[in-house]
């Protein structure tokens, strides 16, 4: 589903000492299909931002559209936009509140008025697109792994079956591996239920993996914006916010300052060893 | 919504109230909430009214600020003025059934009304104007007195001072997770009463399981500085009584004074 964003501004509690503009004058556009990274700093305004569009916060100022609906304004159009717009939190683990994990993963699908067969197939659904075995259906969500938490989490927003999935930071906290296997999940369910995803992050390994477009947010404004590689391209520019681009591209550029002809547009580590395997010829 | 929750919180500002002795302004606050009792006729809140309004000048806190404060408590305001006004026997102005209305009663009804007014709002300026740990700091240098017969002063300052610190995350937590659960679709304002009070469950559960995970987090930290109670602990900042004390002192004096010397135009009640 498309995602338009105009002139969107936010300010936080205004009128007290604590006012601050959280995001200043954003404009991006979101194909439906695609699979964006969001990226900036901690206090950047990226989940602000995100949470303005399933209309959990209403905008100072600006329009926002998903799809054909505007959800900002006085006629904003916001009705279970909430399963429109799936939105995962960031350690959701710390919403997880009923007594099984099957129940906690029902509570989307049941808040939509589904059927309890309906509700039933997707529970079952969504516990399989995160890698979560069936026994697990009827064991306290407070008696498993943190990493494992996380995908009940996560499943508990894809039963509702968005069509936009946004994910804030889904990785934090988690060890390498679990890093891994939750962003591949996410991978395979963008592919297989051809959701609009966005990726909130500040590892830039991780979204030049993952992500085909990126969207750098510093100090509430979007700063650069575009596929991997036009992002990628300005590397003074991350640098000067305090971001980077990826190892591996740092090094391939470090490279070709050297006079080495290696590819420009290398990301990721997989990336690089073909590119060096095709110098080698 | 709960962003709206101010009473306990600390309004940051440079001014000469944020800087005076916190032992000084528990006590003056003690003092007033007396005062306020003895407050007999409406020239004495009028006063009050124009002195808490100097006083929000004087330590730059928006009169708004202040008064949405007072937000939470409105039903409590509301039922007490509505108990007040039909409660209290007089001469009767109005009657249905047994219900009715007495001269005395509007009168008390609005006294009772301005006394929690300015009860909270006065007593709101000491944590407006005091950091939660300079407050701790200045009751447990009160309460110092009494540990003599047994009172444990140091302990009672510092559940006080971590029950203030962790108001604000609190709230801050049980925002974020209500704003998760309405993002996974969450009626939390809608039904009858005992489906709002079911639909709060998503909410209760997952900010009991965090306040416990915090305070086991804190009692290691604490522990692992080697935190083993008062006895022999100095302080960073010691508490100092200057002139600026003694003069803010002398001024609270004054109003005090004046107020009560309004009784005599005559009590309303």
């Amino acid at each position: 589903m498309k995602i338009t964003v105009e002139n969107l501004s936010y300010i936080y509690a205004p009128g007290t000492p604590f006012e601050k503009a959280a995001l200043r004058d954003i404009n991006f556009t979101i194909e439906s299909g695609d699979f964006v990274g969001l990226i900036g700093h901690s206090g950047s305004g990226k989940s602000t931002l995100v949470q303005h569009l399933n209309g959990l916060v209403k905008p100072t100022d600006g329009t926002i559209r998903i799809g054909e609906r505007v959800i900002t304004g006085k006629h904003a159009d916001t009705k279970g936009l909430c399963f429109t717009v799936g939105l995962v939190f960031q350690y959701p683990e710390q919403q997880l509140f009923a007594e099984t994990i099957y129940q906690d993963i029902a509570f989307g699908p049941s808040n939509m008025g589904l059927s309890p067969a309906e509700i039933d197939l997707r529970v079952r659904t969504a516990m399989d697109l995160v890698g979560l075995s069936p026994d697990l259906m009827e064991k306290s969500p407070f008696s498993i792994s943190g990493g494992q938490k996380r995908r009940v989490a996560i499943a508990g927003v894809l039963a509702m079956e968005p069509k936009v999935l946004i994910l804030d930071e889904p990785t934090a906290g988690l060890d390498p591996k679990g890093r891994d296997e939750i962003l591949n999940s996410i991978r395979k369910i963008h592919k297989q239920m051809d959701m609009t995803v966005i990726l909130v992050s500040h590892s830039m390994e991780d979204v030049a993996k993952y992500c085909d477009k990126l969207l750098v947010l510093n100090e509430g404004e979007v700063v650069l914006s575009g596929t991997l590689a036009e992002v990628f391209h300005h590397a003074d520019t991350l640098t000067d916010i305090g971001l980077s681009v990826p190892q591996v591209t740092l090094a391939v550029h470090k490279l070709r300052e050297k006079g080495i002809e290696i590819a420009e547009n290398v990301f990721t580590v997989s990336e690089a060893i073909s590119a060096i395997m095709k110098l080698r010829g | 919504m709960l962003k709206d929750i101010t009473i306990g919180q600390y309004y940051p500002s440079e001014s000469v109230v944020h800087k005076l002795d916190p032992r000084l302004k528990i006590i003056l606050t003690l003092v007033y909430i007396v005062a306020i009792f003895l407050i007999r006729n409406f020239w004495g809140f009028l006063l009050l009214a124009v002195l808490s309004i100097l006083l929000c000048k004087v330590s730059k806190i928006p009169v708004g600020f202040l008064l949405k404060g007072l937000k939470p408590l409105a039903v409590l305001m509301v039922i007490t003025a509505l108990l007040n006004l039909f409660m209290t026997d007089g001469k009767i102005l109005w009657q249905l059934g047994f219900l009715k209305i007495t001269q005395e009663g509007i009168i008390l009804s609005a006294f009772m009304l301005l006394r929690i007014l300015f009860l909270v709002m006065g007593t709101s300026f000491l944590t407006y104007t005091t950091t939660p740990i300079t407050l701790t700091s200045g009751i447990e240098s009160l309460l110092k007195p009494f540990s003599k017969i047994g009172v444990p002063s140091h302990e009672i300052a510092m559940m006080m001072s971590i029950a203030l610190r962790f108001i604000p995350t609190l709230i801050e937590e049980t925002d974020k997770i209500m704003a998760a659960q309405k993002a996974r679709g969450a009626a939390l304002s809608e039904g009858n009463l005992i489906q709002r009070a079911k639909s709060l469950i998503p909410i209760l559960i997952p900010l009991f399981v965090s306040a416990f995970r915090r305070a086991d987090e804190l009692a290691i930290a604490m522990e692992s500085r080697c935190y083993h109670g008062g006895d022999d602990r100095t302080k960073m900042k010691e508490l100092k009584y200057g002139k600026r004390d003694t003069i803010a002192l002398f001024v609270f004096a004054i109003c005090l004074t004046g107020m009560l010397m309004l009784n005599l135009l005559g009590a309303s009640l």
